[in-house]
Order: C-alpha cells, then sequence, then structure tokens
C-alpha cells in the first residue's frame, strides 16, 4: 500500500494505517527534530505532536504535494514554535547537555567524532531561521521550491538562508578546529 | 575547508521502540477530550451552581438586613403604647385591621356535646404587640 493509499484511509480514522505511515516517517522526524533542538526527548515529544496533528489534520492533506513535505512542514512549525520559547527561557548549550544526551534510546550512527561534536554545537548556535533550512535541504535531501513551501518564505529567501547557514558552520568549524 | 556534507558527520538518532504507542495514546487522549465539550454545559453546572446558590443567599441576605428596619418600623399611639407595627407595604390609616373570619362558629360548635367554647388562635408577633379586637 503507498502512502497515498495509507492517507486516505488514515483521513477514515483507520488507525492501523496510521500506525504503518508513523513506521515509515517516525525516525526521519525524530532526527529531524532532534537536529533542530539539540535534545532527544523534547525531539520525541515534538514527533509525538507531529503526528498527533498529522492524524487530527489529515483531512487537510491534499495529495498536490508529497506526504513526506507535509509531515516535515507540520515538523518544522513545531521546531519553529520550541526555537520562539526557548528564545525566552534560558538555553543549555550542547556541551552542558551532552552528559544527559547519552541517555536511554538514544544510539548515535555513525559514532561521535571530534567533528561531529563540533557540529553539532555549531549547528546548534545557528538562528533557527537559518538552521530549518539547512537540515532540511542537507539531512533530508528537499529541493529549496519545497522548503519555501514549507516554511512559506520566498525561494530567494531560502537560498540565502541556506547560504549563509554553511557559511557560519563552515567558519565555527574553522575556529574550533584552530583553537585545538 | 572543503563543503562539510551534514548527512556524514551528524549523528543520527531514532524513535524510541515504543514511540507508535505513545502516540496512539496520546491519539485516544485527544479524542476523548474532543468528546467532553458534550457534556460541558453540565459540568460548569455543577460547578458554578454551587456558586450561584451562594451569591443569591448573600443577595437576600443583604436585600433583606437593608429592607427589615423599613419593615419593622413602630408607630407609637397616642397613649404611648405600641399600637401596632406597620409595614410599608400597607396601606397607611387606622392601625387596626378589619379581618373576616369566613368560619361560621355558630355551625361549627353546634355538633359540641361540651361546652361550646371556641378558642381563636390569632399568629402573633411576639416581638410587637398586636391589639385584637374582636
Amino acid at each position: 500500500m503507498d502512502e497515498q493509499e495509507l492517507m486516505e484511509r488514515v483521513k477514515e480514522g483507520d488507525e492501523v494505517a496510521f500506525a504503518s505511515l508513523m513506521k515509515i516517517y517516525k525516525d526521519r522526524i525524530v532526527n529531524f527534530l532532534y537536529q533542530a533542538t539539540g535534545d532527544y526527548e523534547r525531539a520525541v515529544d515534538l514527533a509525538q505532536e507531529t503526528f498527533v496533528r498529522v492524524y487530527f489534520r489529515a483531512h487537510q492533506y491534499r495529495p498536490i504535494a508529497p506526504l513526506s513535505s507535509w509531515i516535515f512542514t507540520i515538523a518544522s512549525n513545531l521546531a519553529k514554535s520550541e526555537a520562539k520559547k526557548r528564545r525566552k527561557m534560558n538555553v543549555i548549550s550542547l556541551e552542558e547537555a551532552a552528559p544527559e544526551l547519552a541517555g536511554e534510546g538514544i544510539s548515535y550512527d555513525p559514532p561521535e567524532s571530534g567533528l561531529s561534536r563540533n557540529l553539532q554545537v555549531a549547528l546548534a548556535e545557528l538562528p533557527s531561521h537559518y538552521r530549518l533550512p539547512l537540515l532540511l535541504k542537507d539531512i533530508e535531501g528537499f529541493s529549496q521550491e519545497e522548503i519555501a513551501q514549507m516554511l512559506g518564505r520566498p525561494v530567494g529567501t531560502i537560498k540565502a538562508r541556506i547560504s549563509r547557514a554553511r557559511h557560519i558552520l563552515k567558519r565555527r568549524l574553522e575556529a574550533a578546529i584552530g583553537e585545538k | 575547508m572543503d563543503e562539510i556534507n551534514l548527512k556524514n558527520h551528524l549523528p543520527r538518532v531514532t524513535a524510541p521502540p515504543d514511540f507508535e504507542q505513545r502516540v496512539l495514546n496520546a491519539v485516544a487522549a485527544k479524542k476523548k477530550k474532543k468528546l467532553q465539550p458534550l457534556f460541558w454545559p453540565a459540568k460548569i453546572f455543577r460547578q458554578w451552581s454551587f456558586v450561584g446558590a451562594a451569591a443569591l443567599f448573600v443577595v437576600v441576605l443583604v436585600a433583606g438586613l437593608l429592607l427589615y428596619p423599613r419593615l419593622t418600623r413602630i408607630n407609637q399611639g397616642p397613649e404611648g403604647k405600641v399600637a401596632s407595627t406597620q409595614s410599608p407595604l400597607m396601606p397607611t390609616g387606622p392601625s387596626i385591621l378589619t379581618l373576616t373570619e369566613p368560619v361560621d362558629f355558630r355551625e361549627e360548635a353546634a355538633g359540641s356535646q361540651g361546652p361550646k367554647v371556641i378558642y381563636l388562635l390569632e399568629p402573633v408577633n411576639d416581638r410587637f404587640l398586636h391589639e385584637v379586637i374582636y
């Protein structure tokens, strides 16, 4: 059964079809939200909320765009709200939170290296309006046009933000390597 | 530095094993919550009926306290005796209220074997003196 058929069944309230859909997307969504927030537990909560919204808003989905971009749109909106909330609170840096990250349920693939550690720190320090388009492009493989639609921004803005995000990451990694 | 391939260098995490069940539980809980609005008028009624009753009690109490002195104003008669109570609701004029007893006591007592004594029990206000004239 393909995704569109599954989605049609989810619209009718079929929870078995919904569980099948979750199997397909859960890891991608959790990983995306983890890279976006830097907090595994929070990423799982947000991913849970993403799928709850997918279930209750299934009737809003139109097969014009791929199902993946619709689900990631919901996840991106939740990530944006989370980033806004964190700006108002004290944000713990990834390095301070690192001991808690190595908890149950987290397995890193590939295993962490110095570069990946530095990359995670640099990514966490990126503003969310740079981080999200970068993750959607480089991790999830969406096109810039798809990302523009998902984030509700012009394509030119998305291109500029992705380019700027890569530039900032590169500069920070070079600085981190230079310090060592 | 060459372009960084994020996909190759960032660690990848996966969902916990019970993820689907947690989501299905959350969906079930939300469905249950959505049904509650059908009953919330009754729920609100139960919660607010006590408040409403208490408010009504306070209003009646305050109204009673405010009106009570006016209701129990005492007029002193010409002999210095308490003549009657006068309510602002009663028409002004003589302090004697004429009552008509609809029962014919002669007929009521006609069948009595013993002494024909009729006791008229009138409601008496024990705070103010009433003068009853027959």
